[in-house]
Formats: structure tokens, sequence, C-alpha cells
């Protein structure tokens, strides 16, 4: 049509120019249209429009006008010459046509093969490949896309599968199972399941078959995919190799997290067995003592056994306490109650909880008075305070002094608090350099302090209780000497509003004197040094 | 303290505990009725009418906060409770149904005499304000009749919420008091929630009467459950 039109456009341009123009030029309108039809319309109507063209100048240009017979012999080796070129124009041109089109499309697969490695080098984990290896075929292919891979009893099960897929198969399972014993492409008009409205394909890596991609074409026949054959074959082995990789990366991970798991179990058997028994064996010999040797023994030494049985209880009581802790910590099973709490208090409540082993210590505590509320747990945070404190007073010499001081830091250019430091430094031995971190690592006990009793638990229970709260311990040498541990928490949430502005307390005016939270007028430190 | 010698009974399962506390009580002075159960306690408590009751939170039959409900229905004999880290929760409910005090275990043997002791006061004075007016612990004098609280000798000014809670803690002192029974009597019933209020009132009637509000003798924390006012330092653990 297009070739008919544009010929006759020609045709009539010559016919006007015919006056002025002589015919060798009235031939070159010609040659510029057909070269017009063979670029813009292919092979086909470029040919018609050479013989139209030739036809046309024979009737219209050549005398006598109006008629095909041609008078003048020169006319037709003109005219031969003119068919001759014009179908040469038309084949060239449209071979050069084809070539820029296959071009095109090599480079629209080659595209969608490196936009699948990319992903496939940039992923980790076998979920996330075979969702973007399904994306690509998906989007490349137009058609809805699913995968089996064998479970981990060695059965081919479906892994994913694009919605709609499954209902328009009869026994999808049934075929994928084909493909993956035979090892071979079938469906979508390919024996022996030529009905099915889908191409399986095996998933072949270098251990063999990985599974089967499912891949139904949204026209539903199969001369959308057979041009592409062998890129989809390209796609399945690449995605192929991807699965391979990653399951066998998630073995070499699962293996090394059971050696781990192992090892963890060894050690806390062997630290549980010693740090349990001894005090066992302690309690049961001295108690023999009691029941056998009654009469043998004088008062004081019946008062040491009984001394000693009492101690060793204590420490058996930690140890199950701190087993326990940890058992519930990582088990998830410890929820985290925060409340507005003060650390004054807090830190009051562990001072008289240990007023006894504290006898004979200096203990400075430096508060400021307009410390705020700190959301926490307050049981966890005293055992945080507790643990810390007897680690103090295992590993430091009797008689030395322990600080413990709090203060707000602000966060970054906001006036409002951002996180609660709390350090408690001791005079003892200190760290050994690169120990710092270690000493928080569950069963991890210093060489320095290998003769002391306990399962290496207490540091580690207060790790995971202040990162529950969403904070950090530290610990670190202290200049002069000893240990000192920070614990930051943050001070996230709204404050609790002020009591008096809930008027509670309102008589208060008339008396004289304000209820106030824990007035915020009075600043500076108050120390407090005990004993 | 009593002429006959006060009988007490304790509802506990575990024979071991059981067997040791018949020798520290039956040592100490006391008579004990012994019970596995909670019915069989319950029963125990109707027929032989205790001076006081010792009960184990962990009793397969019956929960502590079933067994303290049911018993206060009839009965105000003082119970204490026994329990074992982690339930923390069944302690404080049994306490806020009218249990009057608690032990965690493991526990001593001054602890438990001191518990004993508290209880038994309390409950041959229900109403200690009525005999008498002053009260003093530490270097605090309290003189309930002028409503003055006194350090040192010197009068302190004590806001009237600090005056409630102080003498609140006071009438029941060396007893434990929840939480919500503390927010309950001082704010009212709409406030048993707001923790935070204690916090900020014991801080303030720690600053000013204790010598060290960091270190208190007498304002003392029961982490997680309430307070307790420590009257003589020396018996109380």
């Amino acid at each position: 049509m297009a070739a008919i039109l544009v010929t006759g456009l020609a045709t009539a341009l010559c016919s006007y120019a015919s006056n002025y123009l002589d015919h060798s030029n009235l031939i070159m309108i010609y040659l510029a249209s057909i070269v017009f039809v063979a670029t813009r319309f292919g092979r086909g109507p470029s040919i018609l429009a050479s013989l139209l063209a030739v036809g046309e100048f024979d009737y219209f240009c050549v005398p006598p006008h109006f008629s095909f017979v041609v008078t003048d012999t020169q006319y037709f080796i003109t005219l031969a010459v003119m068919l001759i070129v014009t179908i040469l124009i038309t084949t060239l041109t449209s071979e050069v046509k084809s070539q820029v089109e296959l071009g095109k499309t090599r480079e629209k697969r080659s595209e969608a093969l490196r936009a699948l490695s990319t992903d496939m080098s940039l992923l980790r984990g076998r979920d996330k490949l075979i969702a973007a290896a399904l994306r690509h075929v998906r989007t490349f292919f137009d058609a809805r896309v699913g995968i089996y891979l064998p479970d981990a009893t060695g059965k081919l099960c479906e892994y994913t599968a694009d919605p709609g897929l499954v209902k328009a198969e009869r026994q999808p399972s049934e075929i994928a199972l084909w493909t993956f014993q035979n090892r071979q492409m079938c469906g979508l008009g390919k024996e022996p399941f030529a009905s099915a409205p889908s191409l399986y394909l095996p998933l072949m890596a270098s251990q063999g078959v990985m599974g089967v991609l499912q891949v139904s074409p949204s026209s539903g026949s199969r001369s959308t995919v057979d041009p592409d054959l062998e890129l989809l074959e390209t796609f399945a082995n690449q995605t192929a190799l991807c699965i391979e990789v990653a399951t066998l990366s998630e073995c070499t991970q699962a293996a090394s997290i059971q050696i781990e798991r192992e090892e963890l179990r060894n050690v806390l058997l062997s630290s549980v067995s010693h740090d349990l028994r001894t005090p066992l064996a302690t309690i049961t010999g001295a108690s023999s003592s009691l029941v056998e040797d009654k009469f043998s023994l004088n008062e004081s030494q019946k008062q040491e056994l009984a001394q000693v049985i009492l101690e060793e209880a204590e420490h058996l009581n930690n140890h199950v306490r701190n087993l326990l802790e940890m058992t519930k910590l990582e088990s998830g099973s410890l929820t985290v109650k925060k409340k507005w709490h003060s650390i004054e208090e807090t830190v009051g409540a562990c001072m008289t909880r240990l007023e006894r082993h504290l006898t004979g210590r200096q203990i400075h505590i430096q508060l400021p008075l307009d410390l705020p509320l700190v959301p926490f747990d307050e049981i966890l945070i005293q055992q945080v305070f507790l643990n810390l404190l007897e680690n103090a007073v295992k590993y430091t010499p009797p008689g030395s002094d322990i600080d413990i001081d709090a203060h707000v830091e602000p966060a970054g250019k906001d006036t409002a608090p951002g996180w609660i430091e709390i350090a408690i430094r001791d005079r003892g031995p200190g760290l050994k350099p690169g120990e710092e971190d270690k000493i928080f690592v569950k069963f991890y006990r210093s060489v320095a302090t290998s003769q002391h009793m306990g399962v290496g638990l207490g540091l580690a229970i207060c790790r995971a209780i202040i990162k529950a709260h969403g904070g950090t311990i530290t610990a670190a040498n202290r200049q002069g000497g000893g240990a000192e541990f920070r614990i930051k928490m943050p001070l996230d949430g709204m404050p609790p509003a002020s009591i008096i502005e809930l008027g509670l307390d309102n008589d208060d005016q008339a008396a004289g004197h304000t209820d106030t939270a824990l007035s915020g007028a009075q600043t500076g430190t108050v120390a407090h040094t005990g004993e | 303290m009593i002429e006959k010698e006060p009988t007490i009974l304790l509802v506990e399962d575990e024979q071991p505990i059981r067997r040791f506390l018949r020798v520290t009580l039956v040592s100490n002075g006391y008579k004990l009725i012994e019970a596995a159960g909670g019915q069989e306690g319950l029963m125990l408590a109707a027929t032989e009418k205790p001076d006081l009751i010792i009960l184990d939170l962990g009793l397969p039959d019956m929960d502590g906060l079933d067994f303290t409900r049911q018993l206060r229905e009839w009965c105000s004999t003082p119970v204490i409770v026994l329990s074992a880290r982690g339930q923390e929760d069944d302690k404080i409910s049994a306490l806020d149904a009218g249990a009057d005090d608690y032990l965690t275990k493991p526990f001593g043997t001054g602890e438990l005499l001191a518990r004993l002791r508290v209880a038994f006061r309390h409950h041959d004075q229900i109403k200690p304000e009525a005999n008498e007016t002053s009260y003093s612990f530490g270097a605090v004098t309290i003189d309930l009749a002028k409503r003055q609280v006194f350090k040192d000798g010197i009068e302190l000014h004590l806001t009237p919420i600090e005056y409630k809670l102080l003498t609140l803690l006071l009438r029941h002192s060396g007893r434990v008091l929840t939480h919500k029974q503390l927010l309950k009597d001082v704010w009212g019933d709409a406030y048993s929630d707001e923790h935070h209020y204690l916090r900020v009132y014991m801080g303030q009637l720690r600053h000013k009467l204790e010598d060290d509000a960091a270190r208190p003798k007498h304002l003392i924390t029961e982490p997680g459950v309430g307070y307790r006012l420590r009257i003589d330092h020396s018996h109380d653990d």
C-alpha cells in the first residue's frame, strides 16, 4: 500500500516535472523513492515499488505517453537497467536493515544476561538469588514462572510460583519430576508433555540437576519463546550455578555453626561441672563432718564448717542464677519490662543487697542530684550492677576503693538528654591489653583471674542485658590503675510528666513546700561515701 | 511475747525445705503444723487456727494467689510467702491479694525469723498509732499527733505526700508494701500503675531522712516488688 502510494507520488512529481527535466533526472526521483521504501518497509514492499516504478515510468514518461508501448529501443535499455538497479538497491538496503535488527536483538539478549549475572554476583542467599533469576525470566519472556527444588529429603517440591501458574496446569509437579529425572526440556509442544502450557527446563549445574524451571509465556504459544530459547537455557544454567553455590555455602555455614555450638557446649559442660562440683564437694564434706565427727569437733571448728557450707551454698546459688539468666536471655524468653527508674534507688538496692560483702570497702557513689529517671528494667539492671560490683569485690584487693558515678550525655545538637552513662571503677589489677572486649564473651576467663570461681557468665549477662536495653557496656583500664566499666543507656521516650503539672499535690503551696520531681533546681553533685 | 507458743502452719510440698524449717522453727520456740498441698493447708488453717502461715508459691495443686484469696475470705492470719526466682509476678499478686510478706529462696534463718517477728508484731497490734504517737528509727523521730518529723532533733519539712507515704510505711514497718498498695493508698486507685511517682517521692524522702540516699538504711527498695521501712537495722536483713 505504502509502496503504491510512494511510487504514485513520485509519478505525479515526474509528470509535473517532465516538462522541465530530462529523463535521467526523473529516474533519479524514482530511485530516491525506492530507497525510501526499502529502508522504511522492508524487502517485499520495495520490490513491489521497484516494479511499479518501472511500469509507471514507462507509462507516464516514456513516449508515447500513457501507454506501455515503447517505440524507441533505447528506452528498453533504460527500463532494464532501472529495474536491475532498483531491485539491487532493494536487496542491499533490506539486508543492512535486517543486520541492524539482529544486532539490536543480540544487544537486548546480552543486556538481559549481563543484568542477570550482575544480580547473581551481588546477591547473597539462595532465596534472594532465585527471586532475582525468576524476575529476569519473567520480564524478558513476558511469562509466569515457577521453580521446583528438592527439599531436605531429596523430594522435588514447588519452591515458588507466580500466582495463576499452578491452576493452569494439569499436573505440574509430575511434569517437573519427569524433567528433573530425565534432565530434558519438555512441555509447550515438546513431548512427552506437549499439551502442557508451560515449558519445563532442568536447572543443570556442575554437580547435576539442581531443580526445574517452569516458564509459561502469557501468549500461551511456543513462538514467543523459540527465538530466545538459547537465552532461556543460559538463564536456567546461570540460575542453577548460583543455587548450587548458595546451597554449598549454606552447608558450610551450618557446619561451622554446628562446630561452634559443640565447642561451646563442651566449654559449658566443663566449666559448669567444675563450678558446680567444687562448692558441692565442699558442702558435702563440711556437712558430713558436722554429722559424723560431732563429738571430736569443738565449737569454733563446728562454726567454721557451718560458715563454709553457707558461703559455698551462696556461690552455688550465684552460679545457678547466672546459668538460668543466660539461658533465659539466649532463648529470648526474657522480656525487658522498661519503666522509669531512678539510678540512685537501683544502686541503693544493690548496696543493701551486698551489705555484708562490702564491709571494709570504701564505695564512693557520686550521683548528680538532677539525674533524670531512666527507662530500664529494674530487676535486670540491678543484676548488671550486682555482677559488676561482685566482680569488683572479687578481683580487687580487700580494702581497695570502688567508685560509682553517673552523668547525662546530651544527644548531639539536641538539648534533650540523650544518654545516661554509669561508670563503676575499681583499683584492682585492671585488664590485660586486648582483653577489653573478650571479657564480655561467654565463658571467657581472664588468665589473671583463673584462680577465682565463676563460670565466666557474669559479664556476658551484663552485655546481653544492656544490649536488650539498646545500650552498650565497655571495659577499659583506668588512669592510675584498676578497671573501669562504662554503661551507656538511651534516655528514649518521653520522660513521665512532672508530678506538679498533674496537680496532685497542690495543697503544698499553702504549706510552703513543694513536691517536685527530684527538684531540678538543685544541681551539683553530692558525694556519698560509705563505711 | 505471748505466753502460749505461737503456732505456724507450713504449706510446702518440698520435703527437704519442710525438714529444715521444722528444725529451725521448733528450736526457736514455735509450734509447727505441716501441709504438703494447698487444699490440705486451707483445711488445716480452718481447723487448727494457726497464728501464722508460711506458704510456698510452687504448690502442685494450687497457686499462691488462689490460696491467699480463699484464705482471706474468712481469716486474717498473717501469711508469709516463699518464692523462687522467676516467680516475681506470683509473689506480687499474692502480696496484693493480702499476703503479708515474702522471702525469696534460698533464704537464711536470720531473714526468716525477722519476717516472722514483724508479722507477729503487726498482727498483735493492728493499729500502732492508736497506742503510741511517736516513733523513731536511726536519727529520725516522727510525732504522729503533731504531724512533725525530726532528724537529729531538727524539724524536717515534708510535703503532704511525703508525709503520707512515710506514715503508711511506718504503719507497716518491717513489712513490704507493693507498688500498687502504696500508690493506691497515697494517690488513689486511679494511680496504681504510675510507678514513677514512687521513684520520685521515695528519692525525696531518702534525701531528707537518710544519711546517704544512695545507701539507704531504712527506706529499703525491694526491686520489682515495692518498699519496706526498716526500723531495726540489726534484726532485719
